[in-house]
Order: C-alpha cells, then sequence, then structure tokens
C-alpha cells in the first residue's frame, strides 16, 4: 500500500472512532459585574448540560487577552449527567488592581479515547470592582 | 296547588344564569442570556498526494461541525487553530502550522472567516463548519494517526 493511501486511511479510521455523540453545554450568567468590599471577587456559574448525554467539562478563567488567570475554581472539573446543571464558585485574586476584567469559561473536556475533536468553550465575561 | 307553585317559583329563581367572576393568573418567566454549543460532528483530516497538507478540504475530508444556539444579540463566535496536533506519530509534530475557517449558516451567514477572528453571532441557531488544515514546511507527514483539537469559543 503507498505511504499516502495508508496515511489516509489511518486518518480515516481515527475519524470513524471518534462518529460518537460528542460534548455540548451551556453557562449562565454570561454577563456581570461584582463589587466586593475584599481583596477577591466571588462569581457563581451554572454549566449546564443540555443533552442527554453525559458530558465532562472544566470550568477556567482568562483575562480579556485569553490569558489564563490564576483562581480558586471549585470545582474545576466536573461530570454532568444529561440535562444537569450545578454551581461552580470562582474566587480571583483582584491583586494591585481595583478594577479586574475576566473570562469564566466552561470548556468541554475530550474523553480520554480522544474522541471529541471540536472542543466547545463557552466564555461569560465579568467586571469586578472594588470598593476600597 | 300553592305548593308546586311556589317550588316552580323557586326553581326558576335558582336556575338564571348567575353573574360570571373572573380572575387572572399571570404566568411570569426569564429566559437568561446565554449561548450553547453543540459538536454535531468532528472534522476528518485527509492528506495530500505528496503529504505536506492533511486538511479538512482534501477529497475525501470532512469539516467540523456545531450548532450553537443564542438566546441574544451580544455574543460571538471564533475557532482557534490548534498548536500543535493532540496526537501524532514521531515527527508528525515537527515544522507544522495549523489554521482553521468556519462558515456559518442559520441565524447567523459567514463565510470562511479566519479561525481566531470573532464574529458576531444573531439570536437563534447557527450552523457553524469549521475546516482545519495543518500543512508541514519541511518534509512530509509520516504514517500514523493523527487528532487535533479545535476550540469554538462563544462568549
Amino acid at each position: 500500500m503507498r505511504p499516502v493511501l495508508l496515511l489516509q486511511a489511518a486518518l480515516l479510521a481515527a475519524a470513524a472512532l471518534c462518529a460518537v455523540p460528542a460534548g455540548a453545554q451551556s453557562m449562565t450568567p454570561m454577563r456581570g459585574s461584582v463589587s466586593s468590599l475584599t481583596d477577591e471577587f466571588a462569581v457563581r456559574v451554572f454549566p449546564r448540560n443540555p443533552y442527554r448525554h453525559p458530558i465532562e467539562v472544566a470550568v477556567r478563567v482568562y483575562d480579556e487577552h485569553f490569558r489564563p488567570v490564576e483562581a480558586r475554581v471549585s470545582p474545576p472539573f466536573m461530570k454532568l449527567g444529561g440535562g444537569a446543571s450545578r454551581p461552580v464558585v470562582v474566587v480571583v485574586d483582584f491583586g494591585p488592581e481595583k478594577e479586574r476584567r475576566v473570562r469564566i469559561c466552561t470548556e468541554s473536556v475530550p474523553f480520554p479515547e480522544g474522541k471529541t475533536r471540536i472542543r466547545a468553550q463557552i466564555c461569560g465575561r465579568f467586571l469586578a470592582r472594588r470598593l476600597y | 296547588m300553592k305548593k308546586p307553585l311556589l317550588a316552580t317559583f323557586l326553581l326558576a329563581a335558582v336556575s338564571t344564569p348567575a353573574a360570571a367572576v373572573t380572575g387572572t393568573v399571570t404566568f411570569s418567566g426569564v429566559v437568561t442570556e446565554t449561548c450553547t454549543i453543540n459538536v454535531d460532528s468532528p472534522g476528518t483530516l485527509v492528506a495530500n498526494t505528496d503529504l505536506t497538507t492533511l486538511s479538512t478540504n482534501e477529497a475525501g475530508g470532512t469539516a467540523g461541525v456545531a450548532t450553537i444556539q443564542t438566546t441574544g444579540s451580544s455574543f460571538s463566535v471564533s475557532a482557534a487553530a490548534p498548536a500543535v496536533f493532540t496526537s501524532a506519530p514521531a515527527g508528525g509534530d515537527e515544522n507544522v502550522t495549523f489554521a482553521t475557517l468556519y462558515s456559518a449558516t442559520g441565524a447567523t451567514n459567514l463565510a470562511d472567516v479566519v479561525g481566531d477572528t470573532p464574529s458576531a453571532l444573531a439570536q437563534g441557531t447557527t450552523t457553524l463548519s469549521v475546516d482545519l488544515t495543518a500543512t508541514k514546511s519541511s518534509g512530509s507527514f509520516p504514517a500514523g494517526n493523527y487528532t487535533a483539537d479545535v476550540v469554538v469559543t462563544c462568549e
């Protein structure tokens, strides 16, 4: 078998393995502003699995330029059953800033078998102000 | 004779229509602004004849498809290209650059937008089609299984 055919066969076989129901998710709220009297602010979001099959999701925090932001996310990973939603609390430090803009994103986690090749990412934008 | 007459009179009085009383039951609900992504199908990468490109646009390749539903018009979509393959045979990842293009139909209509560029989404259901191309600037792709993740973002 010619190398190009061998490679194409391997790719098609991998694609066939991928043809399973993939991840889906939503999240609320997706916009918000927070005022805080401390050095930190907290946001509670609700990732939701609107479909029938379970999915694994991760919640991650980024700044306005999509750089990762250090945050305490509880829980950072979860498995959501069909139609299920659960609260996730995100706590972010202001650092030296009086105002922070962050993206809180719910991301689908590809299964270990690597079956999901498009990863869905739902990002809410939040503005936090320190009141002192 | 008097009693039946009285009974008839009372029956007639009772069977007259009563005054209608109406009440209003109010229902209320809230649809929050949110975005839902459903990944419908992964894409299929196929090599070109000289094995320098793996692409969904080659013959036999298929674009990845996702359905996005929004309840407002303040959201945007993008489809970031990966930096590396998620899995590849030895040497498969070297000197490779990735590019994504996406198109949309439905509530939003777009054609071949560069993946990193955010596009506004209209309220409703949009079908997003994502193409991925991996190009090897030197050498050729060795045989093996390749997988790459494209991140579709709604924000």
